[in-house]
């Protein structure tokens, strides 16, 4: 009895160990990325005039299902997975330059994950900043040695901020990559997704097209490349075929 | 003998220097342009090539000697900044007109020719040694606003270029990247159904409401008159949203060699100048939703308010309404990048988003019927029905005038 009882706790811990191996192994593999039509575009028996314009909605979420808000979105003539010479992960990352940066100023970076010190969420936190981050302190300083006045100190602080690189060498290098990266694409045009992670490109034409983010962002890579050929306006919308954009929830941890 | 001797020759110079002073007017006129020798051999006197009149009363900056780098007049800050704003609220600014210098070495004659030198009036009330007041300077524009006497120049030359994509990317977020190389993967589209979701954004970290309702009682900007009649539309509370005005939203991160480019010692990075004759973005129209009459019997006479309600089209919308404040501003400015505050037709908002993106808030046939399509039905049947519920005088344009958004947007409806 005793052996048996023993392979058996033997074999349930094997047994859990390797399902926690696997677990561990697909949490830390990148989530892929998918692009849902919400609807079948419409078919209409009567051709488009060749001059309609159309529009086109996304939707972006991230792992969590959550609304990817902020992001920048692309709508591209051409497939860049197609071009060889365009390598997503040679985008510049944010750790690249931080260069100088204190240990505190890149604990505090790390809460708030922004191109650059201008967005509002570093700007809600600069008060407790110039307490504990030695690059805030100093510019907080500079600021009323010359201003005579904490408030304005404060609220310039990034004009006093020390470190240019951490200031916005990150945003600048990534958005000339970006802009290079564009180009390269065939650019049409751009949008941002608001705080429901909705973005609408309007006044396109009725073609194909590609829809990129351009750099992979949020954990696990995440880079989106949709192929949409958009179809005829459709009556009282503003868009004629609309995408979610989002990671399986399958694959999401 | 000795004196016959020296009088022929002091003849002859006197001869001499007669005849130069004769020739010499005939040979410098016709080295000069005025003057230039006829068929007849006579001299004709060419028309005047007078330079033009130059008003010294007035300062245009598009006059080409004015369009050297802007610090080279404009000192930044002004030694008046604490004194324009007080407290808190002040911080280093371009509050005050460039001092003597930047004008007198160009203008030396103006600034000495008469009495009372017209250009003195540029910047100075009075013309006198002993009085150096100041016409009000435009910035703060909340002073200038106040200012009862104000320079002749006032008004702007410049618009306002503010690129919304640009500072819509520095304020993006950026996730975390990992930092393993295992590649991205490309996917294509695949096809399922999604629920629309309600939005909120958040460009109130520019524009705010104005005169929001809050917890006041009275709903409107001033007393609706008890006698208005029922339906009539008098302006509410938290119709308009404040834009930017003064330096304050810029320069904590544009300022000097320790901001973003453009910085604020380069004027022009923001400030366009405006061609000869414009006023503004905004193309002066013959015809308005509404005017500065109408606004004034209603007893408006903000200039914020005014400013912004004669560039509307729908003249009654109102940002504040209980219904449009949760939907955010996205929900009907749906392409924010594409906004160029150079270009009036990209500041527009699409029609159909009235109609809530499809889902039928104000654009929706029968049998529920929405207001859109009522107007229109009722406006294309009776020429003198009026469109109150988004205009106030563009509801009485001819049958013909009604915009092709409008019939586009209510005859595709009816599918």
């Amino acid at each position: 009895m005793r052996p048996k009882k023993r392979t058996f706790l033997s074999r349930s811990l094997l047994a859990l160990g390797m399902l926690f191996i696997f677990a561990v192994a697909a949490g830390a593999q990148a989530p892929p990325p998918v692009c849902t039509l919400n609807a079948p575009p419409p078919t209409k028996d009567d051709p488009a005039p060749p001059d309609a314009t159309a529009g086109i909605r996304i939707e972006v979420k991230g792992p969590d299902g959550k609304p990817l808000q902020r992001k920048r979105f692309f709508l591209l003539e051409r497939d860049l997975s197609k071009d060889s010479s365009y390598k997503p992960e040679s985008a510049p990352k944010r750790d690249d330059y931080l260069a100088g940066a204190s240990p505190e100023l890149r604990a505090w970076l790390k809460k708030f994950p922004c191109d650059s010190l201008y967005c509002p969420e570093y700007e809600a936190g600069y008060e407790e900043a110039v307490k504990t981050v030695p690059e805030f302190k100093k510019a907080y300083d500079d600021g009323i040695k010359k201003y005579q006045n904490p408030k304005l100190a404060l609220s310039w602080i990034t004009v006093n901020f020390p470190l240019k690189n951490v200031r916005t060498e990150f945003y600048d290098r990534k958005t000339a990559w970006i802009e290079q990266a564009a180009q390269k694409g065939g650019k049409v045009m751009s949008v941002m997704t608001d705080e429901e992670g909705v973005a609408y490109f309007t006044d396109v034409k009725l073609r194909t097209y590609y829809i990129t983010n351009l750099t992979p962002l949020e954990e696990g890579n995440l880079l989106w490349n949709c192929g949409v050929t958009v179809p005829p306006p459709i009556p009282r919308q503003l868009y004629s075929i609309s995408f979610t954009l989002s990671v399986p929830k399958a694959a999401a941890k | 003998m000795k004196h016959r001797t020296a009088t022929l020759p002091i003849l002859i110079l006197l001869a001499s220097v007669v005849f130069i002073c004769l020739g010499l007017p005939s040979s410098v006129a016709v080295a000069s342009p005025e003057f230039e020798p006829s068929r007849s051999g006579q001299r004709r006197r060419r028309p005047a090539q007078r330079r033009p009149r130059v008003d010294y009363s007035q300062f245009n900056h598009r006059t080409k000697e004015h369009q050297r780098s802007c610090d080279s007049c404009h000192k930044i800050p002004t030694p008046n900044w604490r004194r324009v704003r007080t407290g808190d609220e002040a911080f280093p600014d371009v509050a005050d007109y460039p001092d003597h210098p930047s004008c007198v070495n160009c203008h030396r004659n103006e600034f000495f020719r008469g009495a009372s030198p017209a250009i003195c009036t540029i910047c100075h009330t009075s013309v006198s040694p002993r009085n150096d007041t100041r016409h009000p300077f435009q910035n703060p524009e909340e002073g200038f606003a106040k200012a009862t006497k104000k320079p002749k120049t006032a008004g702007s030359q410049f618009i306002m270029n503010f690129p919304h994509d640009k500072h819509q990317d520095v304020m993006a977020d950026v996730q975390p990247l990992r930092s393993n190389d295992s590649g991205v993967t490309f996917v294509r589209a695949s096809f399922a159904r999604q629920k629309t979701q309600k939005r909120i954004d958040s460009c109130s970290i520019c524009h705010e409401t104005y005169l929001p309702q809050g917890d006041s009682e009275e709903p409107y900007v001033v007393k609706k008159p008890d006698d208005l009649p029922g339906g009539a539309f008098w302006l509410k509370k938290g119709t308009f949203k404040t834009t930017p005005t003064g330096h304050a939203s810029c320069f904590n991160c544009h300022w000097q060699a320790g901001g973003e480019k453009p910085l604020s010692t380069d004027c022009a990075g923001c400030h366009k100048l405006l061609p000869e004759g414009k006023t503004g973005v905004f193309v002066p129209r013959d015809h308005v939703d509404i005017d500065v009459k109408t606004a004034m019997q209603m007893g408006i006479t903000d200039q914020t308010i005014i400013s912004k309600w004669l560039r509307r089209d729908a003249a009654t919308f109102n940002h504040g309404h209980s219904k449009h404040e949760p939907l955010g501003c996205t929900a009907c400015h749906i392409n924010i990048t594409a906004i160029n505050t150079l270009d009036q037709a990209t500041l527009k908002v699409p029609i159909l988003t009235c109609g809530g993106g499809g889902t039928g808030c104000h654009i929706k046939p029968a049998p529920r019927e929405k207001i859109l399509n009522y107007e229109v039905k009722k406006k294309t049947g009776d020429a003198t029905f009026q469109c109150s519920k988004c205009h106030v005088n563009f509801g009485n344009v001819p049958i013909e005038q009604i915009p092709k958004s409008h019939m586009d947007a209510v005859s595709t409806a009816k599918k």
